[in-house]
């Protein structure tokens, strides 16, 4: 992959190389699982300097102590880089998740509970409510805007709230890839680029664990990615083990074999899952230790997101008295 | 002779309380029969809703450690996202049936889904209210087992419910089948043996005065005494 020169970011950059240092490692998620109860589990993030100081967080909170932190990596990236869209495209998940909850609310005649909105997002949450409210999509981005027109007229069309997000998930996808596609950077092309083709395998197991028609499939598939649409369709008609076979010149034969593997044992997608996410690890690492460029800053900022879901893990699992093993075979590789 | 009611040993009275005795004996052994039914049919529901309880546990069991594991790699607002909006709705009518005159509950449900449009009816009818992209597979496994859950849990509401309103039927019946049997039976049995007692005995001292009354009356007439 060819090294990017691109300074703007060094201070950024080096402010992570320290941080980065205070990620949690093997051995802290280790002590996590190990702890007898929740609340020592939760002392650990403590000492990792995980939330706001002098904040009491409780067992009970430990989600609101989640979504601060990632709030905290990205606010930090906020504020030292120079064009701050740049990151856009690592956030808009958010963006659409809260489309899906305020046209959700609205359909059903719900209030929206600020508890189910996302941020960091581009357009804050309360805004968006407003704006679809009166139905101004103007305020939006495009691909936004259009995606929203086009939920609502399917929902009124069909009444199935299934529609609304299946329709914004491949907006999401396809706003992400066009975002990044505009960074001119390999790495985040490769990575997106994985994203949705893990996406899409995800979805092709599941619609076929769950009986669907070919049709289905159709409207789940995001467009982009390495692979066509064809290619899915043929891969949708195959048995399990000749996915994997199938897919033997791709990146992701050794994840489907194994995971496949694991699907036949349990029957869940949950070792395909985990498997995906020390996927994206992999590749995160692969930039590790450049120096220039945007890309450290994105793999830090997906980094903390994984290690995020890691501290969920093993903070459910606690809670909810998940025996050790358990909660160490689910949890995903780490960064550091 | 506590267990003696308070009437008038008369012949009137026997009559009356013979009746009573025979009809009392009669609904002994109806109530009898209608206890031992109820117990049988009371057997047979116990034993379905055994079955059905422990069904019903395993699926909730595997639904939850599904929707646990689910749970541990989606954010909560993620999770209400997907949840959120329900696209089947359950409608739950309740009916009574007559087992043995007991009312019990009858569940039906219809399951309702919007209406779609015959082009889009290659997707498939589901239950999953939401999008595969942003949610995890644990959660289909979740909401399938739930789902098969359901009318078994509905069966097994029906069942208890029938199982608690007989058991107090047979509790009643009982109640009302040993009244019968330890106490009014017995008190109408020894009244009515009281009675015959008492009548009789009132025979017997009437014959008693009459011969003494015969006595008196030929003593009068003969003079024996005199004779003697």
């Amino acid at each position: 992959m060819k090294e990017s020169t691109d300074t703007r970011y060094v201070y950024t950059i080096s402010r992570i190389r320290v941080i980065e240092q205070k990620m949690l490692s093997p051995a802290m998620l280790e002590r996590m699982i190990e702890a007898g109860t929740p609340e020592e589990a939760l002392k650990v993030l403590h000492d990792a300097g995980y939330g706001y100081a002098g904040e009491g967080y409780s067992v009970g909170d430990y989600e609101r102590l989640l979504s601060e932190e990632q709030e905290k990596v990205y606010r930090l990236l906020m504020e030292t880089v120079p064009d701050t869209r740049e990151f856009d495209f690592l956030i808009i998940k958010n963006d659409y998740h809260n489309l899906k909850v305020c046209l959700k609310a609205e359909f059903s005649d719900q209030a929206v509970e600020d508890a189910y909105l996302l941020s960091p997002s581009l357009v804050p949450g309360k805004q968006l409510m407003d704006l679809l409210r009166e139905r101004n999509f103007s305020g939006l981005p495009a691909p936004m805007a259009e995606s929203a027109a086009e939920s609502i007229e399917a929902f009124t069309k069909m009444q199935d709230p299934q529609v609304i997000d299946l329709i914004l998930d491949k907006a999401h996808y396809g706003h992400m890839l066009m975002l990044s596609d505009g960074l001119g950077s390999e790495f985040v092309s490769k990575l997106v680029n994985a994203l949705v083709d893990l996406t899409n395998l995800k979805m092709l197991l599941r619609a076929k664990l769950i009986k669907k028609p070919r049709g289905f499939l159709e409207s789940l598939l995001i467009e982009g990615g390495s692979f066509d649409k064809e290619f899915y369709h043929k891969l949708f008609e195959l048995g399990y083990d000749q996915i994997a076979s199938a897919c033997v010149d791709t990146e992701y034969y050794r994840l489907l074999t194994e995971s496949i593997n694991a699907l036949k044992l349990s029957g869940s997608l949950a070792g395909f899952e985990k498997l995906c996410d020390n996927y994206l690890v992999d590749v995160l690492k692969t930039v590790k230790y450049a120096i220039f460029g945007i890309e450290p800053l994105v793999a830090y900022y997906l980094a903390k997101e994984l290690e995020i879901k890691n501290v969920r893990i093993i903070m459910v699992g606690k809670i909810n008295g998940l025996a050790q093993y358990a909660i160490r075979e689910r949890l995903r590789e780490t960064y550091v | 002779m506590d267990n003696i009611l308070n009437v008038n040993p008369t012949r009137m009275e026997m009559t009356k309380l013979k009746k009573r005795l025979a009809v009392a004996r009669r609904g002994h052994k109806l109530l009898k029969d209608k206890r031992d039914e109820l117990m049988k049919i009371f057997l047979d529901v116990v034993r379905r809703n055994k079955e059905l309880r422990e069904q019903v546990e395993e699926l909730l069991t595997k639904a939850h450690q599904s929707f646990l594991v689910a749970r541990a790699v989606m954010s909560v607002p993620v999770v209400e996202e997907a949840l959120m909006f329900p696209k089947q709705t359950v409608e739950l009518s309740v009916e009574t049936a007559n087992l043995m005159s007991v009312t019990v509950p009858r569940f039906s449900y219809a399951t309702a889904v919007a209406q779609t449009d015959d082009a889009d009816s290659a997707l498939g009818w589901d239950i999953f209210p939401y999008g595969f992209a942003t949610t995890s597979g644990d959660l289909d496994a979740s909401m399938q087992i739930l789902a098969s859950a359901l009318p078994l849990m509905l069966e097994l509401a029906e069942s208890e419910k029938t199982a608690q309103l007989l058991a107090e039927e047979i509790e009643k019946t009982r109640r009302r089948v040993n009244a019968l049997e330890h106490v009014l039976i017995p008190q109408l049995t020894e009244t009515i043996h009281y009675i015959t007692m008492k009548l009789e005995e009132n025979e017997r001292g009437n014959i008693t005065r009459l011969m003494k009354v015969k006595d008196m009356m030929l003593e009068q007439t003969y003079r024996y005494r005199e004779r003697m």
